[in-house]
């Protein structure tokens, strides 16, 4: 008994510094996914700990020679669909209401004339337009657009990330985007340039 | 290629996704088809508009609080144990194979030296969760055999064959 917790503890240590230095690489851009599904800082937060933790507790079977983000976004995926979709459905915030940013609070302002189409970032009121369009899509359209359009994984890694198969992820995307498109009409002079 | 197929392939085509033969064919039918050719271009600027989202960066503090968290995650000997020998099996083995043969290693761990330090109650969900897996992988070897016999897809199968890290009916997750 002793024997094995030695031997035990010293193979933790070793695969929690290894996972440390995961943490460190990947807590960004699993936040930036976490944020985009969840649609506010609290609960992309929340989600982003969650999914590290649970990669954590199974992080002895996880394979080595595997990308790490992808094995994490299926756990992410799960830990989505587990936690997020009980609770009530996002807020839609008015275009009056102040903005929470990385400096603080600020007002909507209109898309700057000045910007443009090489201009590879949205505004921010644009950004929060598609927020709040992603936001009403039904989760697992949402998931699955964003890993195709925002992290750029194949339908293979995203049929890995979300359970499914390709032909399901084909699909969902299809009418993922086609209900993201129907609710920007109203935005397409402005965004679809 | 009639209009419903291209419409139902035209986001793998954005994709870049589809095989050289019907690639060609949905480029050809584009160029005739300004219906479609409007769905094209539908889809292909909801993906670029997508790209273009600013990204978000979390507070400077997260990975620390991360940390933190992971410092209060207990994982029991013989989980951590069961996790082990399934990731070396893994290379070695098909994926039930080294389940089960992971099951086995775990258990042979747990009544060689490991049970002294385990609550009664989590031993019994540990001995119900092996023979749960047991049944999963009967069950799975019966749903294989009626699947190939009737010549389903066994998507079902492989689904199922892959380890979830993330799934309640794992035998690890189980004890936590």
């Amino acid at each position: 008994m002793e024997l094995a917790e030695v031997v035990s503890e010293a193979a933790r240590s070793q695969d929690r510094r290894e996972f440390d230095a995961l943490v460190q690489r990947y807590h960004k851009q699993a936040y930036n996914i976490a944020y985009r599904m969840a649609g506010n800082h609290a609960d992309a937060e929340d989600l982003t700990q969650e999914a590290f933790i649970r990669a954590f507790r199974f992080f002895g079977q996880y394979r080595r020679e595997l990308p790490f983000d992808s094995w994490l976004y299926k756990i992410m995926s799960n830990v989505f669909i587990d936690t997020l979709r009980r609770k009530p459905k996002v807020k839609l915030r008015s275009l009056d209401q102040p903005v929470a940013t990385e400096e603080g609070e600020a007002q909507l302002d209109l898309p700057d004339s000045s910007s443009g189409p090489e201009e590879s970032v949205l505004s921010t009121e644009m950004d929060v337009r598609i927020q709040e369009a992603l936001s009403t899509l039904p989760e697992v359209f949402r998931m699955t657009v964003l890993y195709a359009d925002i992290e750029g994984l194949s339908y293979e890694e995203i049929a890995e990330a979300t359970n499914t198969n390709i032909g399901t992820v084909r699909s969902r995307l299809h009418r993922g985007r086609r209900l993201l498109r129907s609710k920007l009409k109203d935005l397409e002079n402005e965004l679809f340039l | 290629m009639n209009c419903r197929r291209v419409m139902n392939l035209i986001s793998a085509y954005v994709d870049g996704e589809l095989a050289g033969t019907e690639m060609l064919a949905i480029r050809r039918h584009l160029s005739e088809c300004p219906e479609c050719c409007q769905e094209y271009e539908s889809v292909r600027q909801v993906k670029q508009a997508l790209s273009r989202l600013r990204t978000v960066f979390p507070r400077n503090d997260l990975a620390a609080a991360i940390a933190r968290r992971l410092d209060e995650v207990q994982v029991a000997t013989y989980q951590k144990f069961y996790s082990r020998a399934i990731g070396f099996l893994h290379g070695k083995l098909s994926p039930v194979a080294a389940a089960l043969a992971a099951s086995g290693v775990a258990l042979m761990f747990m009544t060689a030296g490991g049970i002294d330090g385990l609550a009664p109650q989590t031993l019994r969900s540990s001995v119900a969760a092996l023979g749960q897996r047991t049944r999963e992988v009967a069950f799975l070897r019966d749903v294989s055999k009626s699947q190939s016999q009737f010549g389903v897809t066994p998507d079902l199968v492989a689904a199922s064959k892959r380890p979830d890290p993330s799934s309640e009916l794992q035998f690890v997750s189980l004890t936590r």
